[in-house]
């Protein structure tokens, strides 16, 4: 647990990522919420993207542009919080090996050492418990994805199913191969789509298999993977038992009236 | 023109960022190997022989235990009554001078056919794995893949815990000029190749006893 | 085995793994196989304490094998020579077939057994053989198989991994004239595959075999096998021949054992293999058995060219096969569909840098970068990071970029200028929500037809989330005299734990 000096309260910076900015704000206004309830003053600086489909498809320099954008809009704040362990993982450790023998380099280390992904910020850095759980999820059985880059290159596993607990009370449901990637890859799920299909198809049926309603993950990208394949199958087959997709920050935000992702007012 | 060696190790020296070729070879692999490693090698589950009996347990091989070697062929012929067959052993040449008699067991110099026993002398046991080791100045290589059931006889002071121990005294007793073939064998053939289903008894053998000598 | 070429070379890695993933009985075999090496190495990992530690050995021991390469080759040479063998140097495929076929010829041989060499399927040295009037005979028993079924190997340890134990049994009954019998069980089928092949063992004139581990010490070449082949390949033959290439060499014995720890444990889940043999030379006068010539073929094929270069990790690999077995593209399409000897992660690496051929950059496309290969690689390799390297080559290469290269350039162009870009995203988010509304997902979308074919694309729930707080905190500055909550610069304070 990590307490500022004074009374003044961390000052951060959240980076909301482009799933989120683009498709999904609930999240990041639930991102907000966890933050400023853990004490802090949030600041949402103009943003884009962290280079990350740049980085992937052999294009490095564009990536550096827009890092040292992000380094030089952000490094000013205590914290940098992403509610997303690919993007998180791709400023924490893609940064500085982009900038290695570039005389920018010791800047972007620096500040890729404040830069953390929301679950790990909440139980590690702010050990964020509140007083009262926001949300009440019994009678859900909650399964959790991890995605393939908060697992490997941040060792995010225990943090969000411990904070869960913390939070809701709701001990996860572990489905099968929760290590095996859902299928998204960046631009890979449009470029090779058949076997793409046949990942996500996979999760779909380990998540229906443990019996989930719920599956909750901290990386918006794989989640849209996920409802779109659990919807589209839904839509072919409506027998199948549905299961609803939310990012994990909402849940612990409480925001449970939001309809899930995927889900229309019109269309649940 | 320059030969294929020439140029591929000049292309390697290039892309190593060496000056030239090394004219004395020797001196500078000794020069490069003079500071070995520590190994990282799994802790044993137990004492030597113990731990020896249990690898090699766990991968199929049976351990026996006698006395003295001139317990051995007596042992053998219970071992073919035991199993209720009556094979021809062939016996490698190790046993020449030992004196042992094998009767009522027929024996042969040469592998004759598929169900054949064969008799060896191990010249080492690892206990991390429960492998035995053969060099060919003792035995033929041959001879230990070709029979059915191989018997390999061990002292147990011939037991070591790694394999690193194995290989110092290799190169103490070959000094340096290893024989054409070691092996080291780990229990009986077996393949996966049907279906990832492990089936014992491949080409190599279909039983391995291991006959420790006090 | 005949041609190992793919029968139809224009059709691409989508087109391929489409078929594959149709393809009944390969889903059959590919999901036993994923699962059985997936839990055989795991348990064998947590049976020693000290695995992370083994790796990092192994990986120490590669990097000091390259790093001196020059030394361990010639000194490799001299033992070899020392005791009565031969090395030969062969740059390219080309020159190693010569070489294998001329011992050959040397020799007189019109027969030789095979113990499993993935070089030998690199050169296409069956092929060779056969043209050249000898007749190969693979041991390894996938080996055997695919000859049987005149197929390319699609693993590189299990090179029949995608064979039903049904499909074997059709080729054995169909092959192998010995009238009437149930080959319904594994083991009648391996029992059968033995009594084969066992006259082959003993007939041959020549054995050719891969070597896991070149000893540069004593000139001792380390082969690893559960079946017994490679001994019987290696030792019976009048001549022994190693087709091998310039990376397998290590400095000393326990260099070696550093590396066997972690072959056996990454690849099959086992603490070690059957057999571990070690040939050194020709026999002989004081050895009881053995060949009476012995060579060693090294070839290059522009690996001394991957040294020094950024792919040099690459050069560590040991061959185990985990990569293959952890990742999720080939578990669902298998080895074919790579149509490489090299299939899975570490061939997606490997294949464009050896061969170069057309389509060949598809493989490291084809993957998500999960980096489930490179948690499992026993050498640490850090191969989803060679992949995108070749990406960034490829990108390179290509002059005319598809619609993805300038979709992706607009996108970061744009990017680069936040403020414009919260602006624009603004609008566009706030456009798509009004069109999907209350639906909650599109079916279909222009540009994302790889997405909406199998999936639906949720809508956007609104205006953009950073255009909605800058509005947000645009209304507070506006109504309250408090101020405005912009960033700090603060340099001075301090950050607790970074």
């Amino acid at each position: 647990m990590n307490s500022a000096p004074s009374d003044a309260p961390l000052h951060v910076g959240l980076f909301a990522t482009c799933p989120v900015d683009l498709v999904r704000p609930s999240v990041g206004f639930a991102t907000a919420k966890l933050l400023e309830q853990a004490g802090c003053r949030v600041s949402v600086p103009p943003q884009s993207c962290c280079g990350q489909v740049a980085f992937n498809n052999g294009d490095p320099d564009a990536t550096r542009k827009l890092a040292w954008r992000i380094v030089q809009d952000f490094e000013s704040f205590d914290y940098v919080v992403l509610p997303s362990g690919s993007c998180g993982g791709m400023i924490r450790l893609h940064y500085p090996a982009l900038f290695r023998g570039d005389p920018r380099c010791e800047r972007v280390e620096r500040f890729c050492t404040k830069v953390y992904e929301l679950t790990t910020f909440l139980a590690e850095i702010v050990d964020y418990r509140p007083a009262a759980p926001n949300g009440n999820l019994a009678q859900r059985t909650v399964t959790y994805h991890d995605s393939c880059a908060g697992l490997r290159e941040l060792n995010i596993r225990e943090q969000p199913r411990r904070l869960l607990k913390q939070c809701t009370g709701v001990e996860v449901t572990e489905m099968r191969d929760t290590d095996t990637c859902c299928g998204f890859g960046g631009t890979f799920c449009v470029k090779f789509p058949a076997v793409s299909n046949r990942m996500a198809s996979d999760k779909v049926n380990n998540a229906r298999d443990a019996g989930a309603d719920l599956l909750l993950g901290g990386d918006l990208s794989c989640l849209l993977n996920i409802a779109g394949k659990i919807q589209r199958q839904q839509s072919e087959n409506p027998l199948l038992p549905k299961v609803q997709v939310r990012h994990v920050a909402e849940v612990l935000a409480g925001d449970l009236d939001t309809p899930a992702i995927g889900e229309g007012a019109n269309n649940p | 023109m320059p030969s294929a060696r020439t140029a591929i190790l000049s292309r390697i020296r290039q892309a190593l960022n060496k000056p030239g070729a090394t004219t004395d070879i020797d001196a500078a692999f000794a020069k490069l190997t003079q500071q070995a490693s520590l190994p990282a090698q799994p802790p044993l589950s137990a004492a030597t022989v113990e731990a020896f009996h249990r690898a090699a347990a766990d991968n199929g091989a049976e351990v026996h235990r006698i006395e003295t070697l001139e317990a051995l062929p007596r042992w053998l012929a219970a071992r073919a009554a035991e199993l209720g067959q009556t094979p021809a052993v062939v016996v490698s040449p190790q046993f020449a001078d030992t004196g042992l008699q094998w009767a009522p067991l027929e024996t042969l110099e040469r592998v004759r056919q598929a169900s054949d026993w064969g008799l060896a002398r191990g010249c080492a046991g690892i206990a991390e794995t429960g492998t035995v080791v053969s060099a060919s100045r003792d035995c033929p290589s041959g001879l230990l893949f070709l029979v059915q059931r191989l018997v390999v006889v061990l002292a147990r002071a011939d037991i070591v815990n790694y394999q690193e121990e194995v290989w110092e005294r290799l190169r103490q007793r070959f000094n340096g000029r290893m024989p054409r073939t070691v092996n080291l064998i780990t229990g009986p053939s077996r393949t996966a190749d049907v279906e990832q289903q492990i089936q014992i008894g491949a080409h190599g053998p279909k039983w391995t006893d291991y006959v420790l000598v006090d | 085995m005949s041609a190992v070429q793919s029968p139809i070379p224009d059709k691409d890695f989508i087109y391929r793994a489409g078929d594959a993933l149709a393809d009944a009985q390969l889903q059959q075999a590919l999901a036993k196989a994923g699962r059985g090496f997936v839990d055989k190495r795991s348990a064998a990992v947590a049976r020693v304490p000290n695995f992370e530690a083994m790796r990092d050995r192994a990986r120490a021991v590669r990097q000091k094998a390259l790093r001196d390469l020059d030394i361990y080759l010639l000194h490799f040479e001299k033992k070899v020579t020392e005791a009565g063998g031969q090395v030969h140097w062969a740059e390219t495929p080309a020159q190693m077939r010569e070489i294998v076929l001329q011992l050959c010829a040397q020799q007189g041989a019109t027969r030789a057994t095979k113990g499993k060499s993935m070089v030998g399927e690199e050169v296409y040295l069956n092929e060779a053989l056969e043209k050249a009037g000898i007749t190969p005979f693979e041991t390894d028993l996938g080996e055997y198989i695919l000859q049987l079924a005149e197929e390319p190997p699609s693993h590189i340890v299990a090179p029949a991994l995608h064979k039903t134990r049904a499909q074997i049994q059709d080729l054995f009954l169909h092959h192998h004239a010995l009238g009437e019998r149930d080959l319904g069980a594994v083991e009648a089928i391996v029992e059968e595959a033995r009594q084969v092949i066992r006259d082959r063992f003993l007939s041959a004139d020549v054995g050719i075999t891969g070597a896991n581990l070149l000893i540069a010490e004593t000139g001792t070449v380390a082969i690893a096998t559960n079946e017994g082949n490679g001994d019987l390949t290696a030792t019976l033959p009048r001549a022994h021949i190693v087709t091998t290439t310039i990376d397998r060499v290590v400095p000393t014995w326990e260099d070696a054992s550093a590396i066997l720890r972690v072959l056996a444990r990454s690849a099959t889940g086992q603490p070690t293999t059957t057999y571990t043999s070690f040939f050194t030379g020709a026999r002989g006068d004081t050895d009881q058995d053995g060949p009476e010539a012995f060579h060693v073929v090294l070839l290059d094929n522009r690996r001394s060219q991957l040294l020094g270069s950024e792919y040099e990790e690459m050069l560590h690999c040991i061959r185990c096969g985990a990569c293959m077995n952890h990742c999720p593209v080939y578990q669902a399409v298998g080895g074919h569909t790579y149509d490489s000897v090299y299939p899975g992660p570490m061939g997606a690496v490997l294949t464009p840098l050896l061969r170069h051929r057309d389509g060949d950059y598809q493989l490291p496309n084809a993957s998500t970068f999960c980096g489930r290969c490179e948690s499992v690689c026993p050498v640490r390799i850090p191969l989803p990071d060679l992949m995108r390297k070749l990406r960034n080559q490829e990108q390179r290469e290509t002059r005319l970029k598809g619609a993805g290269y300038w979709i992706t350039k607009t996108f970061c162009a744009l990017a680069a200028k936040p403020r414009l870009y919260r602006a624009l995203t603004g609008i566009g988010t706030r456009l798509a929500a009004a069109l999907g509304a209350g639906r909650g997902r599109f079916r279909r979308l222009p540009l994302l037809g790889g997405w909406t074919a199998h999936r639906d694309f949720p809508v956007p729930q609104g205006a953009s989330f950073q255009s909605q707080w800058h509005r947000r905190e645009q209304q507070k500055t506006t109504s309250k005299e408090s101020q405005c909550p912009a960033p700090e610069r603060q340099s001075s304070r301090a950050s607790g734990r970074p």
